[in-house]
């Protein structure tokens, strides 16, 4: 009994050690260098076969020198910890582009004019959440909550449908979006888009030479009904 | 009295009796049948005639253009009257709203051979240079019979055919034009059968079986917002939206006007106008005026709004606003 009880707590310890061993190595680009198969801890939805990115990140195992990447619609979101739970916060504006995991911290933070730093939205806790300014933490769902607090005037807009995009039936409106579906939250300045093209123009009209015909028939006119009367 | 009412019955049993036989007739210079030449007006058709008149059509449909249709009469809900908002600083010119538009409603497309010949659009969206409103700056002044103006924009001035590699461009910017839903609608007084008529909750329509294609409605509107059929419309059979309004996006067909209806056979089934959907900067809002949650009404309390020739008293229901 005693012995068995030690067993399973060694067993228990092993164990242990290997899921943080392994959580910590899938965490690492070494591995992904490897495999290639880290990506699936953070893009769980993402389909098996690697896009041209994966492709690009396999080869090398960075993104350096990838070029543009696809715009992220936040399904990364909320697998931060999977690498953060084991780093300790560091609340100084730094250069994040040689970070690991570097496809999340590769961008310019545009937001604020070089006011804001990570942590003043996302929660230093966990860094699945974010945080409002009093300290309490929200899930990356709520974002409104959170812009609101600078944006209170189209917060309040949103909230009365009159920002924003709403859909479903007239009586029942749902947002069809929320704040950060549309305004990069890291660089919210919207980008010009290609339109759709324009009517169609008419043609050219046909021009009738009109006035020298016309002028021509008048003159001959004349002319006939004056010799005429000369005849007569 | 009891006499006219006899007489009436009469008469129109004769005409019902004496048309049965002859109902598909087709009379052959204007290329129509009996029943479709004596068709009343879609005000006065009971229920069942509307009835007879969607089957007959639906069937046209599927002769013509070899796709099952469901033509709706839904009628006006009680107590609504559309209203419509365009945020003109947040609209970038994109166009997606024409395009929406053109599917929904079954608009003829640009024929491939002739691209002008067949193309129809209800909505335009027109281009300004944006300058700075104030004496003594780039703003030009016009004299009005009102006394002379510093007009913000001249709609002389702008350009639809607009097409740039990306938008919006600096120092640009957009305004979408499309029927304006007049409460007092000079295109409805000109029309000599009475084709076309403001709905119970707002919506000027057009019957495009009692409309004689004599284009007076284009000329009385200010707004530039109904276009003439001037040939079959050309639609490809697998683009025809097969959700149609007898008021609204039914195909129309050769010599009929047609117009912006905030997309009847939506709006009246609780959903909201195509080109509102599709908006991506969310600029178009739409409600009942007569709702003061609606989002029509809060933009009209909160926000700075015009019409859109607000001086020749056709009272729009089609606001413009700015943040």
């Amino acid at each position: 009994m005693m012995f068995s009880r030690v067993l399973r707590g060694v067993f228990g310890f092993v164990a242990m050690v290997l899921v943080a061993g392994v959580a910590l190595g899938f965490a690492t680009p070494q591995y992904a260098q490897e495999t290639g198969e880290s990506c699936v801890v953070c893009h769980p939805n993402k389909p098996p076969e690697l896009g041209p990115a994966g492709e690009y990140f396999k080869e090398k195992g960075t993104l350096e020198g990838y070029g543009e990447l696809p715009e992220k619609k936040g399904e990364a979101g909320g697998r931060c910890t999977v690498c953060h739970a084991q780093l300790v916060p560091n609340p100084t504006p730094r250069d994040l582009s040689g970070a690991p995991a570097e496809p999340n911290h590769r961008f310019e933070l545009k937001h604020g004019g070089g006011r804001f730093w990570c942590l003043t939205c996302h929660s230093p806790a966990n860094r699945d959440m974010l945080k409002l300014s009093n300290g309490t933490q929200i899930p990356f769902s709520s974002a409104p909550q959170l812009c609101g607090q600078c944006h209170g005037t189209i917060y309040r807009d949103w909230q009365e449908r009159i920002h924003g995009r709403w859909v479903g039936e007239i009586d029942s409106p749902r947002p069809g979006a929320i704040c950060t579906d549309c305004h990069n939250p890291h660089d919210p300045e919207f980008k010009p888009i290609e339109p759709e093209k324009p009517p169609e123009k008419p043609p050219e009209p046909k021009t009738i030479p009109y006035y020298p015909i016309m002028t021509l028939i008048v003159l001959a006119t004349s002319l006939a009904l004056a010799v005429y009367a000369a005849w007569r | 009295m009891v006499d006219e009412g006899r007489r009436d019955f009469l008469k129109k049993a004769g005409i019902a009796a004496a048309a049965i036989p002859f109902a598909n007739l087709r009379i052959p210079v204007i290329d129509v049948t009996l029943e479709e030449f004596f068709q009343k007006h879609y005000k006065e058709m009971s229920e069942e005639e509307k009835q007879r008149v969607i089957e007959r059509l639906e069937k046209q449909h599927k002769e013509k253009y070899g796709v099952d249709v469901e033509i709706m009469t839904t009628p006006p809900r009680k107590g609504v009257v559309w209203g419509y908002a365009l945020n003109i600083q947040k609209c970038i010119g994109c166009r997606r709203c024409v395009y929406a538009c053109v599917r929904e409603n079954n608009q003829s497309r640009a024929n491939p051979e002739e691209p002008w010949r067949g193309e129809i659009q209800w909505i335009r969206v027109l281009e300004f240079e944006k300058f700075e409103i104030h004496p003594g700056g780039k703003a030009k002044d016009f004299r009005t019979k009102f006394g002379e103006v510093i007009a913000g924009i001249n709609l002389e001035e702008s350009e639809h055919y607009y097409y740039p590699p990306h938008v919006p461009e600096k120092d640009k910017f957009y305004m979408p034009i499309q029927c304006q839903q007049c409460e007092r609608p000079p295109c409805v007084k000109v029309c000599p059968t009475k084709a076309t008529w403001k709905e119970p909750d707002g919506i000027i329509v057009v019957d495009y079986n009692w409309c004689i294609g004599c284009r007076f409605c284009i000329a009385a509107c200010p707004y530039w917002a109904r276009r003439f059929n001037w040939s079959d419309p050309y639609i490809r059979r697998e683009e025809i939206n097969p959700k149609m309004h007898y008021l609204g996006n039914r195909i129309r067909m050769r010599g009929v006007v047609e117009k912006c209806t905030f997309c009847i056979q939506r709006t009246r089934n609780g959903r909201y106008p195509a080109c509102v959907e599709i908006c991506p900067v969310g600029a178009r809002k739409f409600g009942n005026l007569l709702d003061p949650e609606s989002e029509v009404r809060r933009v009209i309390e909160k926000k700075r709004v015009f019409r859109l020739k607000e001086e020749l008293g056709t009272q729009p229901k089609f606001f413009y606003f700015i943040d």
